[in-house]
């Protein structure tokens, strides 16, 4: 008997390190190119075919490019805009959805999905349809730049701010609203610090994937940009094979910058969020 | 609450406008002989049909089926122990896990796939500093190797988040019955966790099919899958007929998707 336990126990333990032993070496290969991006934005050898040891050069001459800076303020400015737009937008659909009757609410979900499971490119040449069309309604023959890749990165966006306040929403007890109401605050009021105290995570949760899928995108802002206007991912693509300009380094620099920005942000947040938990 | 209801309107507008108003225009497409988006000298015909019914066309939409089916595969095998390792952990932990399989996400997609095309190149990084030379750039492998490391992560999520919302009463119960472990979650965990799967199958399979970076970069430039075609028929060129009508077979299977998506989750909890 007590030989059988202990053979259980050391099987236990051997299932243990194979199940970590698998993960990590997953994890592995998930993070081999991610190593490969931060290696190369400090090496200073160019061609990025031999280690010529650590220089910041390709940190500095990020701001030295001006076609990549352009790109790099495109991608930023249009997660920042379409990250705020989406989020308010989305919450005010969502509580608008969530207040319909069961039929009519289960046929908006639906269209709202459309572009979720929607394969980018599809959704990418939609959108471009629609405001090639629009823009020759309007007198435009060529309306794709700026404007359009905005509107398209809020079209997409908004869909997952929704998804993640209507599960919220639906836990909310709807009396609460209508006693702020009975108790004399304004309609305005009572959604400001009822509804949206309640269902601020859900926000949060939307809002932060809103921004991750806008600075990541390259399908969708392919097909609805046009007249030179790049976001980066629309750079590197047309900039990936030349070499003369460096263009990799530079690429990898950014990157590098970018994932610890939003490394550091998402700490600062946690660290926050704990505070307030210890607090009360 | 009900005074809301109103608010749901300017969406359902917006909706009409930008996903279903495309889509009549591409039924029109798919019957017109045109140029661009030029109308005026657009005449009607039949033409489109026979320029997609070719035979190569056929082959390169088998392709993309057979490539994103290995992928889906592949990411299952690997997913699933991934979600029901992590879903066993402490929270503490698991937290921890989960984390590191969404941060990779925040690096640009196209430098990831971009990098591991350098990563496998023989005479590279590899060979020059670590002395191994993979020599696997532009090869089925190294496409399949991109399309798993970058979908992945939505394989492991929507499998994760149903295998943690299971009662540990349930599973509790069917060992007290006398159940042996893998009787239990053959029997328990895995019927109660195919809905993640599913979700998990759309979220892969799609993109993966679709996908014209991956096959464009990772095989540089031999490859051609579905995406490929419509980049060319819409983007670099304005063939507008033909690619309408392509878009218009992939949206079939696509709707497909959606509908079983919509059975399986009516809040589309598994979806984020």
């Amino acid at each position: 008997m007590m030989i059988k336990i202990s053979t259980r126990k050391k099987l236990k333990q051997v299932s243990a390190v194979l199940k970590a032993f698998f993960v990590i070496l997953v994890l592995v290969i998930l993070y081999l190119p991610i190593l490969y991006i931060i290696i190369q934005s400090v090496n200073a050898d160019g061609t990025g075919n031999t280690f010529g040891g650590i220089t910041f050069r390709w940190y500095s001459e990020l701001f030295g490019d001006p076609e990549l800076m352009d790109a790099i303020v495109n991608t930023l400015s249009i997660a920042f805009i379409s990250t705020a737009a989406s989020t308010i937008l989305g919450t005010i659909f969502a509580i608008g959805i969530n207040s319909l009757d069961r039929k009519r609410k289960q046929r908006l979900i639906f269209l709202n999905n459309v572009p979720i499971i929607n394969a980018d490119i599809v959704t990418g040449v939609f959108l471009m349809l629609v405001f090639l069309t629009f823009g020759r309604l309007i007198g435009i023959n060529y309306p794709l730049g700026y404007i359009t890749m905005l509107i398209a990165h809020i079209f997409f966006s908004i869909p997952y701010v929704i998804l993640s306040v209507l599960p919220k929403l639906n836990e909310m007890d709807p009396n609460l609203y209508d006693a702020a109401l009975d108790l004399g605050s304004k309609p305005s009021e009572a959604v400001m610090k009822i509804i949206v105290p309640t269902i601020r995570p859900g926000i949060i949760t939307g809002m932060l994937i809103a921004f991750t899928m806008s600075i990541d995108d390259f399908i969708i802002s392919y097909f609805t940009t046009g007249g030179g206007v790049a976001n980066f991912s629309i750079w590197l693509y047309t900039n990936r094979k030349a070499t003369r300009f460096h263009a990799l380094p530079k690429a990898y620099a950014y990157n590098t910058v970018i994932m610890v920005l939003t490394l550091a942000i998402l700490i600062i947040y946690n660290i926050i969020q704990r505070r307030k938990v210890v607090k009360n | 609450m009900k005074r809301f209801r109103m608010l749901a309107l300017p969406y359902s507008v917006w909706m009409v406008i930008l996903v279903v108003f495309p889509l009549l225009i591409m039924v029109a497409l798919a019957f017109l002989d045109i140029q661009g988006l030029d109308f005026s000298t657009a005449t009607f015909t039949f033409s489109n049909f026979k320029a997609t019914f070719d035979k190569t066309y056929f082959e390169v939409f088998l392709r993309s089926m057979g490539y994103a089916f290995i992928t889906t595969i592949i990411c299952i095998v690997i997913g699933y122990p991934i979600a029901y390792i992590i879903s066993k952990l402490k929270p503490t932990v698991s937290f921890i896990v989960l984390l590191l399989f969404i941060l990779p996400m925040w690096t640009n997609m196209l430098l990831r796939i971009q990098s591991l095309n350098m990563l496998l190149l023989p005479e590279g990084f590899m060979k020059n500093v670590f002395g191994i030379s993979i020599n696997l750039s532009g090869s089925t492998f190294s496409v399949i190797l991109a399309m798993v490391v970058v979908y992945l992560p939505f394989m492991i999520f929507p499998i994760y988040s149903v295998l943690e919302k299971q009662d540990p009463l349930l599973i509790e119960a069917s060992q007290d019955l006398g159940a042996s472990e893998f009787k239990t979650f053959r029997k328990v965990t895995l019927p109660l966790s195919l809905k993640g799967v599913a979700s998990g199958v759309i979220m892969v399979f799609l993109p993966a099919a679709t996908s014209f970076t991956i096959p464009e970069i990772m095989s540089r430039g031999k490859l051609v899958l579905i995406g490929t075609i419509i980049e060319q028929k819409f983007k670099s060129g304005s063939n507008y007929g033909t690619g309408s009508l392509m878009s218009l077979f992939l949206i079939a299977f696509i709707f497909i998707a959606i509908f079983i998506s919509n059975k399986l989750d009516k809040e589309g909890a598994t979806l984020i």
